[in-house]
């Protein structure tokens, strides 16, 4: 399972991950814990947690938002 | 917190990205960070002439300047660490030229080679191999160093602007498909590469005829000085010290926002400081010829103990002090990054980001901390930054290598760990009264 921890824009993050494949591997939305959100994922865990950074990161917000991506 | 938390994700957050995003920003801010191998390099040479091997250094300072092993060292090794800093740190503005050029090419999916080449083109013409300056760094015979800097960022961004715009306009020399790439690409450089080049040499020409000197002179003596005297300003470096800590508080990207700014101001400072001392300025002060009293490794010496906000004082207040399982378990966790300046564990973890509890202290300790540090580098207990050394290194053992071995730096980094512990304690007491 994959954790992002963002203290802001969320709901944006979750829609830049769940229900995507990217780069072969698929991202499921499993829950919110504050600002804590975690997404299921097949294939390789640190595979997935670059993509989920590199997703964000490149993303519209990518550069303002402060966040860390970890596996859990 | 939540209404000013959305306020903050619908007008502020996307004015951030815009700033974060910007093109000519991120290629300064990654200009700056692919000269790294240079600066370190070139530190770590000068870093041992200063610890070991010159007469005032450290060891020096201990058996004395006239001691067999200095005399030795100083004719025999000194000098081959020197050669090291020739090829790195002396030639950092023509690093950052190149540097510029290609970043800004690899945004805007041009060739980067080419565009880099004739960055350094036009900053070499513009007279960047001759300087002659009696009254600040005499010694510095061209603008290929830190003197260079502001001139290498103006040129960096401004000749991709015009070999780009020749592109758009298709004024490039093509070539049959038989002819291999490389060729190809070079012979497409051409016309962007001279229309880039003869602007920058109308440029050179008019500062003589008109001002009597090159660009580089002209910027030294009429706006760097006022430029490094506002990053001097106290007010500028505790504005600095509140909003990185207040920008990672509300989840926005500290770094990314001020990078621009930082780089090209307090990093040249340090740039400057390392230059003055290996040629044995050891006065600290604004004038000509005196070493800058903040630098950007300043905040890494003094401020950011265990990361933005001084946080491994967060750790140890917990550690000590805190009743809560989970808060000690997070501490427990996070001191061994903390230790090498890394504290995401404990900012994500505890959370102190957007914990209202932790607010008041993450915001009020990196201020009071650069007051010190700064107040006590004025007075002369801490020694100014003069050494390059990176961000992990820890903190006190930081403060001690990049001042050079100066007793009262490690003291007041020391002492601001002690001061940042007594903000963060009462905070841990009220957590305390939190249920888990």
């Amino acid at each position: 399972m994959i954790l992002v921890n963002a203290p802001l824009k969320r709901d944006y993050i979750k829609s830049l991950i769940d229900q995507q494949t990217i780069e072969g591997i698929t991202f499921s939305f499993e829950k919110q814990e504050g600002m804590k959100l975690y997404f299921n994922h097949d294939g390789d865990k640190v595979l997935a947690q670059s993509i989920v950074k590199k997703t964000i990161k490149s993303s519209e917000f990518g550069t303002a938002l402060f966040f860390n991506v970890e596996i859990v | 917190m939540s209404g000013f938390v959305a306020f903050l994700e619908e007008k502020f957050v996307p004015i951030a990205a815009k700033i974060g995003g910007q093109k000519h920003l991120l290629a300064i801010r990654d200009a700056f960070a692919g000269l790294m191998p240079l600066v370190l390099v070139g530190s770590m040479a000068v870093l041992l002439n200063n610890v070991f091997f010159v007469p005032w250094s450290l060891l020096a300072g201990f058996i004395g300047g006239e001691h067999p092993f200095i005399v030795w060292a100083n004719t025999n090794l000194a000098p081959l660490f020197s050669i090291m800093d020739s090829g790195t740190l002396s030639i950092l503005a023509l690093g950052l030229v190149f540097s510029v050029g290609y970043n800004r090419a690899m945004y805007e999916k041009q060739d980067a080679l080419s565009t880099s080449l004739i960055n350094v083109a036009a900053f070499i013409l513009l007279g960047a191999l001759s300087r002659n300056n009696p009254d600040v760094a005499s010694w510095v015979g061209n603008f290929l160093a830190a003197q260079g800097i502001f001139v290498a960022l103006i040129v960096g961004l401004i000749t991709p602007e015009i070999y780009f715009w020749v592109v758009r306009k298709n004024w490039v020399i093509k070539m049959p498909d038989s002819v291999p790439p490389a060729v190809s690409r070079g012979f497409s450089a051409v016309i962007p590469g001279f229309i880039a080049v003869f602007v920058w040499a109308l440029v050179a020409y008019l500062f003589n005829v008109l001002a009597g000197a090159s660009i580089f002179t002209w910027f030294e003596t009429t706006i760097a000085g006022s430029l490094m005297s506002l990053g001097q300003n106290i007010f500028s470096i505790v504005l600095v010290s509140t909003l990185i800590p207040l920008l990672w508080f509300f989840g926005l990207h500290g770094a990314n926002m001020l990078e621009a700014f930082m780089s090209p101001v307090y990093g040249t400072l340090g740039l400057m400081n390392i230059e003055l001392y290996k040629n044995g300025i050891t006065t600290v002060g604004s004038g000509a010829n005196e070493l800058a009293v903040w630098v950007r490794g300043s905040w890494d010496a003094y401020v950011f103990a265990g990361g933005s906000g001084a946080t491994i004082a967060l750790i140890i207040a917990i550690l000590v002090a805190s009743k809560r399982k989970q808060d000690r378990e997070i501490a427990k966790l996070a001191l061994p990054p903390g230790i090498f300046m890394i504290n995401e564990p404990i900012l994500f973890g505890l959370p102190v980001v957007l914990n209202p509890i932790y607010f008041i202290p993450f915001i009020l300790v990196q201020p009071v901390l650069t007051l010190v540090a700064y107040f006590a580098t004025v007075a002369g207990i801490a020694g100014p930054i003069v050494n390059s050394v990176p961000w992990t290194t820890p903190p006190v053992l930081n403060a001690f290598l990049a001042t050079n071995g100066s007793i009262g730096a490690a003291f007041i980094s020391l002492i601001n760990i002690v001061i940042a512990f007594f903000i963060f304690l009462p905070f841990v007491y009220i957590a305390n009264k939190q249920k888990d």
